[in-house]
């Protein structure tokens, strides 16, 4: 170190040499009170809050601190699982005001769930989307209601003679189902609900849609967090506790299957379904994300899907895909069959199918 | 006895400055506290368009932040003199805007609350992940490049220090420009091209904030930037914005060339509320007029300058919204030539409109590296005295001779 800049044991550095260098001395000195203060600040702060939210006398927030510190469920011991179930049990059936079960069945050997959908049947009825609301603890209301079901509505005469010259090059008659120079396939403006009297409209077909179960989702690739993931035994899930809610996963996905809770979940008491699955319709918080799960508390029982049972023309199947005997399994092998955005090479295991 | 008053007036400015940052940081806290009570619904957010204004502001900020380390970049890895006398103003600044982007995207997390998990759970198949890793790896790298600035025993480390920070930013801005690089399903994203994109964004965008704090700074300490630097730094800053937008036209021009997103690219460039923010905004004020204004004989003038950099950053805010709530307003096209409703608004535009809070949340990532760079700059005193400044002019015109 050279004599000009050598500092005594005391702390102050005596810096020889002109009057004016005095100056860089107090710019060092309040540097590190700065610091000093700086980092007292942001410690007390940070035990300050941790004592306000500990010292609580509300059952409540205990509980939720408590689900504050648990870790992933994916990677939580038999034991950890069994405790963290137990603590949503007793504040839903607190907040309900009902005895809510928390199931933890998890995935099943030799299962591969799978779903097949006859779109020739489907009438767009929309039982299904509300047999799931009900079935999964869905928020309703205006603002907050969701749906992990769509039933999408289509024109029939898509590419009717009648539309020929909605063609590329426009005016010239050469059908590629929509105008190019317009987006097609889009709505842009006008009814983006169908509010049909009776169906099936005449001239309309529909096609259902929710999570695909994909065996590559690109929604568990992107989750910084691994709270999404996909069960052995098919549906992909998610521990709704160690979501961040960044959204990353509804950016990802290919067929828009995911919802986000903006605001506390609107779930009325009476209408709180208490038969639930860790991983599948137990109530939800703000700021997370779900979706469907192919209704994993039914289907690790043994039952089908709420919108397999509820489905009045019997379009939808739903079975084991390593039995080749199920229903799902003789669909795919004998019917012409289907899969969304196969291009994608996501392999879902939601499958369409004619008659 | 006018030193002092001088000192005096000086030192009121700062607290002043500082008074106003804090109170812009405390204002976005306070939404952000709001925002956490009352949940996402009270941002003009929805399941279609699912980043909003604050992502924008962070991006922003986060790209910037990388850019403006470009500065110190040229001094200590190219050995350029004279850009290494504003290294650690350029750090400081860096390290502001990081903190105020980063604490924006945190705030808007449905659950900021569990930030720590993203913090101490790593999935290595998510970009969005890698930036985990990545910005504070920045701060850190740059924290330590500072130092080794700043503290004269460190000054032979500041070479490899800063190396490191200009390889480190390299990284920093393609993750960030692969978080959409790497989206597959929206149309106006999952493209190689925005990683490179987004690194020579933060090249322009980086400069500009640079000249625009340097010139705040000058007319704050009253002085004046000498003719040198800035002449290089003006056609660097006019190369970069140049550059943007070729990369820009190359992105939508491939866009375009695929059928398929046709439709997009048709929506995006000349029938949506964002058609005019693209061609006014991002093109003609954000990017012609400022080269212009570089190029042209009016580019001598300082005040020109400011107002061009003023203009990039203006076009760089129209950019980011076009491509970040654009990108989201046009439904998936699950359906290739249908026209489809549903009972969820499927094949739908979405209409977003920001909302008063989500304003808040945005400006307070501003206020933060405001705040940051003002007490910054008067207790590290990062900026280069004048007599030095003039030096290391001499030694680099001799260094290129």
């Amino acid at each position: 170190m050279s004599k000009d800049m050598s500092c005594n044991p005391e702390g102050g550095c005596a810096c020889s040499g002109k009057k004016a260098e005095a100056a860089p001395v107090e710019s060092v000195s309040s540097r590190r009170n700065f610091l000093k203060s700086a980092s007292m600040l942001s410690v007390n702060s940070l035990l300050g809050t941790a004592a306000l939210m500990t010292m609580s006398d509300d059952a409540r927030a205990n509980t939720e601190w408590a689900e504050w510190f648990q870790g992933n469920y994916r990677l939580m011991s038999d034991e950890e699982k069994a405790l963290a179930r137990g603590r949503l049990e007793r504040r839903y059936s607190r907040e309900y005001a009902k005895t809510v079960i928390v199931d933890g069945t998890p995935a099943q050997e030799g299962v591969l769930m799978g779903y097949a959908l006859n779109i020739k049947k489907c009438i767009g009825c929309r039982r299904c989307a509300k047999a799931c609301v009900e079935e999964n603890n869905q928020s309703r209301g205006k603002d907050q209601d969701m749906e992990w079901i769509r039933v999408l509505k289509m024109e029939k005469g898509e590419f009717s003679k009648e539309k020929m010259n909605q063609g590329y090059p426009e005016g010239l008659g050469i059908q590629v189902g929509g105008n190019a120079y317009s987006p097609a396939g889009v709505v842009l403006e006008g009814e983006h609900y169908y509010q049909a009297d009776a169906v099936p409209e005449k001239d309309s077909v529909y096609m259902p849609i929710a999570c695909m179960q994909c065996e590559k989702p690109p929604c568990v690739k992107v989750c910084p967090v691994r709270t999404t993931y996909r069960e052995a035994d098919g549906p992909v899930v998610i521990d709704y506790n160690w979501c961040i809610g960044c959204r990353m996963c509804m950016s990802a996905c290919p067929y828009w299957a995911r919802r986000f809770n903006w605001s506390d979940p609107n779930l009325p008491k009476e209408a709180m379904n208490p038969v639930t699955h860790y991983l599948g319709n137990r109530p939800r918080m703000k700021g997370v994300v779900e979706k469907c799960t192919f209704c994993i508390q039914r289907t690790r029982k043994g039952r089908y899907p709420a919108c397999v049972e509820v489905c009045p023309v019997g379009a939808r199947k739903f079975g084991n895909l390593l039995d080749p005997e199920s229903e799902v399994s003789r669909i795919i092998a004998r019917k012409h069959v289907f899969r969304l955005k196969a291009e994608q090479n996501t392999f879902p295991k939601f499958f369409y199918f004619m008659d | 006895m006018i030193l002092t008053q001088n000192a005096r007036l000086e030192s009121g400015l700062f607290y002043l400055l500082a008074g106003l940052g804090s109170l812009v940081i405390a204002i976005g806290i306070g939404t952000a506290l709001y925002m956490e009570h009352s949940g996402h619904i009270v941002t003009g957010m929805n399941n279609q368009t699912v980043w909003g204004l604050p992502h924008v502001f962070a991006i922003f900020l986060i790209v910037a932040a990388s850019g403006v380390l470009n500065v110190a970049s040229i001094g200590s890895v190219f050995g350029k003199k004279i850009y290494k006398a504003r290294a650690p103003l350029s750090g400081l600044l860096a390290l502001g805007m990081l903190a105020g982007g980063l604490t924006v995207i945190m705030l808007d997390l449905g659950r900021a609350d569990r930030i720590i998990v993203a913090a101490t759970h790593f999935n290595p198949t998510s970009v969005f992940g890698w930036n985990v890793i990545l910005y504070p790896g920045f701060f850190a790298i740059v924290g330590i490049y500072l130092w080794t600035l700043m503290e004269r025993r460190m000054n032979e480390y500041s070479h490899i220090a800063g190396l490191a920070a200009f390889i480190w930013r390299l990284l920093l801005t393609t993750g960030t420009g692969s978080i959409f690089g790497f989206l597959v399903a929206r149309q106006g994203y999952g493209s190689a091209l925005l990683a490179p994109l987004f690194i020579i964004l933060s090249f322009a965008w980086g400069l500009a904030v640079f000249f625009v704090v340097q010139a705040a700074i000058c007319v704050w300490n009253n002085r004046s930037l000498q003719e040198n630097i800035f002449s290089r730094m003006r056609n660097l800053l006019g190369i970069f914005v140049a550059a943007t937008l070729f990369f820009t036209a190359i992105l939508h021009l491939t866009n375009a060339y695929f059928a398929k997103n046709v439709g997009f690219e048709s929506f995006l460039l000349f029938n949506s509320e964002f058609s005019a923010m693209f061609w006014v905004g991002q093109v003609l004020l954000g990017s012609l007029l400022p080269i212009y204004l570089i190029y042209s004989p009016a580019g001598n003038k300082r005040g020109w300058i400011t107002i061009a950099s003023l203009l990039i950053i203006f076009g760089a805010f129209c950019q980011l919204y076009v491509f970040i709530i654009g990108g989201q307003a046009y439904p998936l096209d699950i359906f290739p030539g249908y026209d489809v409703t549903s009972s969820f608004a499927d094949g739908a535009i979405n209409h977003y409109t920001p909302s008063v809070p989500e304003f808040f949340l945005s400006i307070g990532g501003i206020g933060i590296a405001f705040t940051v760079t003002v007490v910054g700059v008067r207790l590290l005193r990062v900026m280069p005295r004048q007599e030095a400044l003039e030096k290391l002019e001499e030694d680099d015109s001799d260094g290129a001779a």
